[in-house]
């Protein structure tokens, strides 16, 4: 950590002597392991990669540049072209500084020494004992894809202004597609988990439950076009949130006009046992961190309460522009101009840090029992592709049930689910249960909502 | 640095490796966001790595560093080693057979470089634009952003192939928001093209970005389709975005032999209407541009459905020896840090004679649905389900178009959609993005897509009753 502050510090130094006003260093380090299998061992992987970051600032004039290090190879010529960017730049009259005062949260669970120590024969060990339960499990059943990841990444922030900050967090994630073949017919099912250690993994459980539903999917089939209820099962609703909140509750978006919640702050926008808060400091949350990517300390946000709009997530700069001290949301997650980003590559913006849709008092189970006529939906494709700005949700599903009197019966694929998610939450959403699962940094319980569309043959 | 690779791939056969190969990868990226007619970021990247890959008693092992020095090079490959002997516990047996040596260089040809010009020209661009998307107070938001890359890869493996590929690409893409009676509607395309920064400014970016701005104001205020199933015009932009979802992932080699895929054990049989033929090749007008894989395979053209018959698979080394077929040059990996997978290229549908107004003929009732405004895709290979998304798109009532409607998400199925297929345009027209790609297994490649217009008998619309 000490050499990525140094760097970052030299990084700083150049961009003041050259001229900026303000400066500002990111730099990260990434160690990963990845393995790749189906029946067999397909390739094992490991990586790293370390970059830098730079901001430089000249009278509210913003140029940014990053590059990946060879040694301290690029650091001076990366903050160069910052500077030189924030020349030819137009000044931004929003602009008030980068964040005077840093700071930490104390927080638990983002470092964990076994899953930095994991090299890939534990992956191959793991890999095997996966492949071997699906076979056990029925003899019509194969593993068709998995993925094992463990990494550790370091990063340290140097701006002229404030204290330098560095930090170290690991990851682990596992993912499997089962596959069933009988008599011609094929059923497949995806589990997966994300964590911020190895062994809060529930291999067996996850590769159980995959088992399972892959053998009653074989049976699987469109039903015809109808209006009814659907039960979201928790990490497919978290993966809705996600969808539905990202781009939209940050405060940029508000300020920018391109958020369906500008001027809802303070209205009821939601059923009233609809609660949402952004929690950075949660105890091993897939997010937790001291401090977010601007070095500010994060922190619980209360988004909506008892269904009414209360806060955006900010960073300094939407802060400033709002005359509200930042929730500690900056973050360079994210798309760059050609998918996923590595953080050093992008300025920090407002998103979500751990969201969490708090849980009911419906226990899972009721949400089955309790519904007469209806389609429980366990994975689906395409749900990203939804709209956040009109609210027009749509799922395609690739693995659900029917519900009848209570009791889960055929299996379900190819249909659309859709509805609108602006009133699934304020009118639709009749039930909320209490088994929270995470898809990334969404967190969820299963819900039920009444009247969705359902498109079939 | 093609010295150093030569050395990297020795040193792993000293070590014990059957077959090596090393990868060099330089890429430099800038980015312009400007949003309501002021300049958001300006962001530029510097990418250098090194990655080397080994076969080692029937497994492999990958390792990559974006530290470049010798000694530091050599341990990634010692590493290489180590993970493949880790995976002799269930191996995969990989074999990779033995292909033709190639000596080559290949680049996108370009006129002005993208780096060197200057940072000011490229920000008045993408401003203009910008402020000629702001085309009335229903437009809330207007962004536009401006891009260009070049990505140079060098390769170099133990049968003693030494390859250099540079690709070049710029691109301008904008998102419209338009707010209308209390509705919010977002339209979003761009264009971009394996070129220079020629590409940029030879082109007339004011009046697209208007029109995508005057197409959210039209969207915001149509109604959604019906949800149900239906009998649609696909445009060329959208057909490619079918048969890459639809077609493309299912027929790649490693979904195959892996049994994951629905189109496993299908070779010879029939999948598409008798007009439908589809190819995915390396280069071609308007796509990505793929000379070579980055397993050192020449990409030329694969032929996978021929007159609606399954005719082959897209393969890298190691699946086309499991299947005891050829490589046909789809092994691509994202960057250094990732080991090469089977991938498409440019997938796209032959063209045949029928033109827009017979396509139209004879649909009572049903929709010509286009992709601007929308796209983005995902199928579930072993199940065989896929969708994707829509932009704003027309109602067909009696062969005629009709009014606008939203876009939606639409589905079908792998192995019956394309059988619904009954009637191909004469038209053709491939795209690709310098924004976006196709994502498998964790990594993004930019891909290529299209084909004419085509007339779909049965495919599913989720829409709002």
């Amino acid at each position: 950590m000490a050499q990525l502050l140094s760097l970052g510090e030299r990084a700083v130094k150049f961009a003041v002597k050259l001229g900026a006003t303000e400066a500002e260093a990111y730099v990260s380090q990434t160690v990963q392991n990845l393995l790749t299998f189906h029946e067999k061992i397909e390739s094992g992987k490991a990586s790293q990669l370390t970059g830098i970051g730079v901001r430089a600032i000249l009278d509210k004039r913003i140029g940014f540049a990053s590059s990946s290090l060879a040694g301290s190879e690029n650091v001076e010529n990366t903050a160069r072209i910052a500077v030189g960017i924030a020349k030819a730049s137009q000044a931004d009259p929003d602009w008030h500084s980068l964040p005077k005062k840093t700071g930490r949260t104390r927080v638990a669970g983002t470092f964990d020494r076994r899953t930095a120590e994991i090299e890939t024969d534990t992956l191959v060990r793991k890999a095997v004992e996966v492949i071997d339960s699906v076979r056990d499990h029925d003899s019509r059943l194969a593993l068709a894809r998995g993925h094992l990841t463990t990494g550790t990444v370091t990063y340290a922030i140097v701006n002229s202004h404030a204290s330098e900050l560095s930090k170290r967090g690991t990851y682990a994630a596992f993912s499997i597609r089962v596959k069933a073949e009988d008599a011609g017919k094929k059923g497949t099912s995806d589990e997966g988990w994300q964590a911020r250690s190895w062994r809060e993994i529930e291999f067996e459980k996850l590769t159980e439950e995959a088992s399972q539903r892959a053998i009653k999917m074989l049976d699987a089939s469109p039903i015809p076009n109808t209006k009814t209820s659907v039960i979201f099962a928790s990490d497919l609703f978290a993966q809705i949130l996600n969808v539905m909140f990202t781009r939209t509750i940050n405060a940029e978006a508000v300020q920018k006009g391109r958020s369906p919640w500008t001027g809802k702050n303070g209205q009821q926008i939601a059923r009233e046992d609809f609660n949402i808060i952004d929690d950075g400091i949660m105890k091993r949350g897939f997010m937790t961190w001291a401090f977010d990517d601007e070095g500010m300390p994060q922190q619980q946000t209360t988004v909506i309460q008892r269904g009414v709009l209360k806060s955006y997530l900010y960073d300094t700069y939407t802060g400033a522009k709002d005359k509200v001290a930042s929730t500690g949301n900056a973050t360079r997650r994210g798309m760059g101009m050609f998918g996923l980003a590595n953080p050093y590559t992008r300025t920090p913006t407002p998103a979500p840090t751990n969201f969490v849709l708090k849980p009911g008092d419906a226990e899972r189970n009721e949400l089955i029992e309790e519904t007469q006529d209806g389609l429980y939906v366990v994975t689906s494709i395409g749900e990203w592709l939804s709209n956040p700005m009109s609210g027009m949700l749509n799922a395609t599903v690739t693995n659900a049930f029917l519900v009848k009197n209570g009791e889960l019966s055929n299996p379900v694929k190819g249909v659309i689910v859709s509805g609108n998610f602006f009133d699934m939450i304020r009118h639709k959403i009749d039930l909320i249960a209490d088994d929270t699962r995470n898809a990334a940094n969404f967190y969820s319980p299963s819900v039920r909502v009444r009247e969705m569309s359902i498109a079939g043959r | 640095m093609e010295d150093v690779l030569v050395k990297l791939v020795d040193e792993a056969r000293r070590l014990g490796a059957s077959y090596s190969e090393a990868r060099f990868q330089e890429v430099g990226t800038s980015a312009i966001t400007v949003e309501n007619g002021l300049l958001k970021t300006y962001e530029s990247d510097s990418l250098r790595g090194v990655g080397v890959r080994v076969l080692l008693g029937g497994s492999w092992g990958y390792c990559s560093s974006s530290e470049l020095g010798l000694s530091r090079l050599k341990k990634i490959v010692r590493q290489a080693i180590k993970i493949a002997r880790s995976s002799k516990k269930r191996s995969l047996e990989a074999k990779v057979g033995t292909q033709r040596t190639s000596r080559d260089r290949a680049r996108v040809q370009t006129r002005i470089e993208p780096h060197e010009v200057p940072p000011e020209e490229k920000i008045r661009i993408a401003i203009e634009a910008d402020k000629a998307a702001m085309i009335s107070d229903t437009i809330k938001n207007a962004t536009t952003r401006l891009g260009t890359f070049t990505d140079r890869r060098l390769f170099a493996n133990s049968e003693g192939s030494s390859i250099e590929v540079q690709s070049s690409m710029a691109g301008l893409q904008q998102l419209s928001v338009a707010v209308s009676a209390g509705k919010m509607e977002r339209v979003s395309d761009g264009e971009s093209k394996c070129a220079g920064f020629e590409f940029i400014k030879e082109k007339d970016w004011t009046k697209f970005c208007r029109e995508i701005s005057e197409l959210a104001t039209k969207a915001v205020d149509a109604h959604m389709p019906a949800p149900g199933t239906f009998e649609v015009i696909v445009d060329p932009d959208l057909i490619g975005l079918i048969l890459h979802e639809a077609f493309g992932h299912a027929s790649e080699g490693d979904l195959v032999t892996t049994k994951e895929s629905v189109l496993r054990g299908k070779l010879e049989t029939t999948l598409a209407g008798p007009d439908v033929t589809i190819c995915d090749q390396g280069i071609v007008e308007g796509g990505y541009f793929v000379p070579y894989d980055d397993e050192g395979i020449s990409k030329s053209q694969t032929t996978i459905v021929e007159n609606g018959i399954l005719k082959g698979y897209l393969q890298s080394r190691q699946t086309a020896m499991e299947m005891h077929m050829e490589p046909t040059g789809n092994a691509r990996a994202m960057s250094f840090d990732n080991h090469p997978i089977v991938r498409q290229t440019n997938y796209y549908m032959k063209p045949r004679d029928y033109s827009f107004e017979e396509l139209a003929e004879g649909i009572e009732r049903g929709y010509y649905i286009k992709r601007r405004g929308a796209g983005g895709g995902q199928v579930d290979v072993g199940g065989g389900t896929f969708t994707f998304a829509v932009g704003p798109s027309f109602l067909i009532e009696k062969g005629e178009v009709k009014e606008m409607v939203r876009g939606t998400t639409v589905s079908g199925m792998v192995l019956e959609t394309l059988q619904t297929v009954d009637a191909v345009g004469k038209d053709l027209k491939i795209s690709t993005s310098a924004f976006g790609g196709c994502g498998k297994g964790g990594q993004m490649v930019r891909v290529g897509y299209g084909g004419p217009h085509v007339r779909i008998g049965k495919i599913t619309l989720g829409g709002h009753a």
